[in-house]
């Protein structure tokens, strides 16, 4: 049964492709049918590409009778958030007037990479509307629900994008992640997700929120996925001036070569401070089990978190309210009523603001890169606690009772804001919903923090579904 | 920066640069923008209260 190859990591299914024992069409079809059967009560996509997915996966499949040696993801079924460009379709960024706009001329550039790596494209999934949000509650493609519990959210703004992975409707998926929509979602939902350093992946092609914040990553079944598709999607792109290059060595060999040999004396140390106050006794304890699990004993403290994350509050509302002016101007009553005011209300910032907040950003970045002398990864919760229910409104923390809609992020956005690697690892909480754990590196060391996603997700101390 | 009186008014504060940015709202809107400005001036807090020495430059992305 081609369906049993649903709920298997990416690197498996491209495995199976390989070596014949399931074919990519059959693989697409399968999924096509589960986003049938599933995503009506789930609204985790908000378009299918399915006559696309048809016709990629039959390329891979003529490509293997052929006897070609297959690219990295060949016929393995993914679908990206929809604020990427995917050609021959408008592109929604979680709103809904785009819908009669001009489609797509180009898919975006890391569409592009999915495709030579021989991805085959689902569909286009929800998100928040303009990625302002961390629940997916969406006004005009309605709530995207948790997989896990249908009474709660699945996290944002990225929601259908860890929906879909969790629930089986696609082997990855591509979402962006300014304030913590890659590492709130994966929190959420149980799925794996890597934020990369600030220009690790390309944004070509894909609709901003915040040019200065925003980062694009994938979500997938397991931390071995995430470093194939890193490694299949990096470099640098004419698209987007801050693109890094490529790293100089794959980051799945680092994975792989780290799941057997260890992490080789890499210090590990739990985030205090911000990282505890804001978060519930159970998102402190997975930080705490997987810093232990993964040989760590110190505790530092990143003092100019609050800052960091004040800093990324008043850049986003600024630039975000700046980027959707003529809109509100003059389609507010069609914009998303979750969040137009809160737009508008970013645009009437003072500059002063912003410039402030941008130099305060500096002060933050040094802060965070002399952590580095103390220990090469740190660990964190990614979510104050596990998802809330659908319409909460508020969020009661130790530290008091704060509306939820804004304060989701609130441990994700001192690690965007200064744009350090992250990948989240789900774990478990007595509850028995997740949490993830972020592990976040220095910039560039995406290869250390996937290489202990790996080490903890071997040993078994990870959140598994069903 | 100095942080805001705890009196200021936002309302006041939405009418002036609304109309200065072209938008026209009517008074339920001004009060909802207003709130929203309360909940990002709390959020701001931290930052407003940095003293930053004026030698630290934007952490700008632009590269010519």
């Amino acid at each position: 049964m081609s369906s049993s190859y649903l709920n298997l990591p990416a690197w498996r299914q491209a495995d199976a492709i390989a070596n014949g024992e399931v074919t990519a069409r059959a693989l697409a079809e399968a999924s096509l049918q589960a986003i049938a059967s599933r995503d009506v009560q789930l609204r985790a996509y908000t378009d299918l590409t399915s006559e696309r997915a048809l016709a990629e996966a039959d390329a891979i499949d003529i490509r293997r009778r052929n006897g070609e040696t297959l690219p990295p993801l060949a016929g393995v079924p993914y679908a990206v958030k929809n604020l990427f460009d995917i050609a021959g379709m408008p592109t929604l960024a979680g709103g809904h007037r785009d819908r009669a706009g001009p489609p797509a001329q180009a898919d975006a550039t890391l569409v592009q990479r999915c495709a030579a790596a021989g991805s085959v494209l689902l569909g286009a999934l929800n998100m928040d509307a303009y990625a302002y949000g961390f629940t997916t509650e969406n006004s005009f493609h309605g709530t995207t629900r948790n997989p896990l519990d249908d009474s709660r959210v699945a996290g944002g703004s990225s929601g259908g994008s860890a929906a879909a992975v969790a629930a089986g409707l696609c082997a990855y998926s591509l979402g962006s992640d300014t304030n913590g929509s890659i590492r709130v979602p994966s929190s959420f939902c149980g799925t794996f997700g890597l934020k990369p350093t600030f220009g690790g992946l390309s944004r070509g092609g894909s609709r901003p929120f915040v040019h200065d914040i925003d980062h694009v990553g994938p979500f997938a079944r397991s931390a071995r996925d995430l470093a194939r598709i890193f490694d299949a999607l990096a470099g640098r792109d004419p698209l987007d001036a801050a693109c890094r290059p490529a790293p100089a060595q794959p980051t799945e060999a680092a994975l792989l070569h780290a799941q057997t040999e260890g992490l080789g004396g890499l210090r590990v140390a739990r985030l205090t401070g911000w990282f505890d106050d804001w978060a519930m006794p159970e998102a402190r304890a997975v930080a705490t089990a997987a810093t232990q699990a993964l040989g760590g004993t110190r505790e530092v403290e990143f003092k100019e978190a609050a800052l960091a994350r004040a800093v990324a509050f008043i850049i986003t509302a600024s630039t975000a309210g700046e980027l959707y002016r003529d809109e509100l101007r003059e389609h507010y009553a069609q914009m998303e009523p979750a969040n137009r005011d809160r737009l508008l209300a970013g645009s009437l910032l003072p500059a002063a603001w912003l410039a402030h907040a941008q130099r305060a950003r500096r002060v933050a970045r040094e802060a965070a890169l002399k952590l580095f002398e103390q220990a090469d990864l740190l660990i964190a919760p990614a979510t104050p606690c596990v998802a809330t229910r659908v319409g909460a409104e508020w969020l009661n923390l130790p530290t008091g009772r704060v509306p939820a809609r804004p304060s989701i992020g609130l441990l994700t956005q001192p690690i965007s804001s200064v744009g350090l690697p992250v990948v989240a690892v789900p774990m478990p909480t007595p509850e028995g919903l997740p949490i993830a754990v972020q592990i976040i590196a220095a910039p560039g060391r995406e290869d250390l923090a996937l290489a202990a996603a790996g080490v903890l997700e071997n040993t078994g101390l990870c959140f598994r579904h069903g | 920066m100095t942080s805001l009186p705890d009196d200021f008014d936002w309302a006041a504060y939405v009418r002036q640069t609304a109309a200065l940015q072209g938008y026209a709202l009517d008074a339920e809107q001004v009060g909802r923008v207003a709130q929203q400005l309360v909940l990002i001036a709390r959020n701001a807090a931290p930052l407003m209260a940095a003293d930053l020495s004026d030698r630290i430059e934007p952490a700008s992305v632009y590269r010519a």
